[in-house]
């Protein structure tokens, strides 16, 4: 192995960007790999069906309570900084805008790549260094067409389905917390947000999570196929995904904005 | 008949494969002995196609796999069956569905994979632990179940990667005796590596001695034993005072 840290800054700047060229590589002939393999037979229902249930439903705690708080705090906020000019009136619309385009898929997004892609890495990483994946192999099972293809595929079906009940969870929270709290009329709350929350905002939201699934169940398994060195290297592997894949989220989240077009449909 | 021709590894520059050659031929046991970090592992996981070489072939049958695509390879695969170091059960895994596994896919009728699930434990000596889960055993058991998993499918070719490492000589003497027995019953061809010297004279036909890269010393035991070349005298008496230098 190459002693990295004993090179100068400037070396080491380097060659960390052409790691990061190197790895951005890998995750492209990952992708189309996945994409090659969807279609291929056999399809791995069993463990399909098991990660649908490990990233829908046992995540539903953790979304429910992100997306209540946020609903509330926005609402809260909201209210307390409109009241200024009085147009406190208008909450309904802007806590539907935010919370379906922008901040629930983001937070939904953020929160499973904690729990998920986490996991994915811990434990696609421990069978890496425990040779499991080598062992899938003798078996006679491709280990891209079982492990990585039915996390994919459950990430980007689960993570559109919780953002849109995410939404709902929010919406209830904010119109709680501006009605029962802040004395906002419940009819003008609703006649805001349906008035000026069009479907574009809740559909631009719901698209952008089908690839932050994407992006969450990717890194989340390369990060741990290419994990190494036992338990060290497993726990820098789910630190990594982690990071990688949040960050990914956030600088995604604004190129997608960017470029869907009915996204930016006022 | 596995030829191995000339076959070169380097990872991160370090050379680790450096001009293999070898012949296994069928029904044989072969033992790759070699110090730690000589190139066992690596040169095993090329046999069964899990690592590609920087240059060289193998022949496995005729059939030359390091330039195979990826789904001919899956087919030779099924001539292979692999026991691992640490055993590489699926510990998520019931031993019965470990040992289900490969022979799900191989498209097996239910109860004729229950027929093999069974007969497979019973011939490494554990029979009714199907509903076990790996962490329930020890680490000679984890071992054994290995050994079941693989000789399941049926394979022509075993290969075992330190397969008395991490077990106490009784243990590994009974594993010994198992490697042996899985020839006469099955009559498959063995590839072994281990650093074990107890054990590799036990049950080898040919011994091959891996040393930087590259096989020097290829025999019967008898050969091996009476070998004029010091590293594998060294070797086999185990002296770390000799021609090879521990830093």
């Amino acid at each position: 192995m190459l002693e990295i840290e004993r090179f100068p800054l400037i070396a080491r700047f380097f060659w960390r960007m052409g790691r990061g060229v190197a790895d951005l590589g890998e995750i492209s002939i990952l992708v189309a790999n996945v994409f090659k393999k969807i279609f291929t037979k056999p399809f791995e229902k069993k463990v399909f069906f098991a990660q649908l249930m490990e990233i829908g439903n046992r995540s539903l705690p953790v979304v429910s309570l992100t997306s209540l708080f946020t609903g509330m705090v926005l609402a809260l906020q909201t209210i307390i900084g409109m009241k200024r000019f009085g147009g406190e009136m208008y909450v309904g619309s802007v806590v539907g805008i935010s919370l379906t385009k922008e901040l629930i898929p983001v937070l939904t997004g953020l929160m499973i790549a904690g729990r998920v892609g986490s996991a994915m890495a811990a434990e696609i990483g421990t069978m890496k260094v425990t040779e499991q994946i080598d062992a899938l192999f003798t078996l006679g099972a491709d280990p891209i067409k079982y492990l990585v293809v039915p996390r994919f595929l459950s990430a980007i079906i689960m993570v559109p389905i919780l953002t849109a009940y995410g939404d709902a969870i929010g919406l209830i929270g904010g119109k709680f917390v501006s009605v029962q709290l802040m004395g906002i009329n419940p009819v003008l709350f609703d006649e805001f947000l349906l008035l000026y929350t069009e479907w574009w905002d809740v559909t631009s939201g719901l698209i952008k999570s089908i690839f932050f699934g994407g992006i969450i169940a990717i890194i989340g398994c390369y990060k741990g196929l290419k994990t190494e060195g036992g338990a060290e290297g497993v726990g820098k592997s789910t630190t990594s995904a982690v990071v990688v894949s949040s960050i990914l989220i956030l600088i995604a989240d604004f190129f997608i904005a960017k470029i869907l077009p009915f996204s930016m449909k006022r | 008949m596995i030829r191995i021709i000339d076959l070169h590894k380097s990872f991160d520059g370090k050379k680790v494969l450096n001009g293999v050659n070898l012949e296994i031929v069928d029904g044989e046991i072969m033992v790759i002995m070699g110090g730690s970090g000589a190139g066992k592992t690596v040169l095993i996981k090329h046999i069964i196609g899990l690592l590609k070489p920087d240059r060289g072939k193998i022949f496995v049958d005729d059939i030359e796999i390091t330039s195979l695509s990826e789904e001919k390879l899956f087919k030779v695969v099924r001539l292979f069956g692999m026991v691992f170091q640490g055993a590489a059960l699926f510990d998520s895994m019931t031993v019965e569905e470990n040992i289900r596994f490969g022979l799900e896919r191989l498209g097996l009728p239910p109860d004729e994979i229950e027929r093999r699930v069974k007969d497979s434990l019973e011939r490494v000596g554990l029979p009714g632990i199907e509903k076990l889960m790996p962490s329930q055993l020890s680490g000679g058991m984890k071992k054994r179940v290995g050994l079941a998993r693989a000789i399941a499918l049926k394979p022509k070719i075993l290969l075992y990667d330190e397969p008395t490492t991490g077990v106490d000589p009784i243990r590994a003497d009974s594993i010994n005796k198992l490697i042996l027995k899985m020839k006469d019953s099955l009559g498959v061809t063995s590839v072994i590596i281990t650093h074990d010297i107890v054990s590799a004279f036990k049950v080898a036909d040919r011994i091959a001695m891996l040393h930087e890269g590259k096989i020097i010393e290829i025999g019967t035991p008898e050969q091996i034993k009476n070998s004029s070349n010091p590293i594998v005298q060294q070797f086999i008496k185990g002296e770390s005072e000799g021609p090879v230098k521990i830093i």
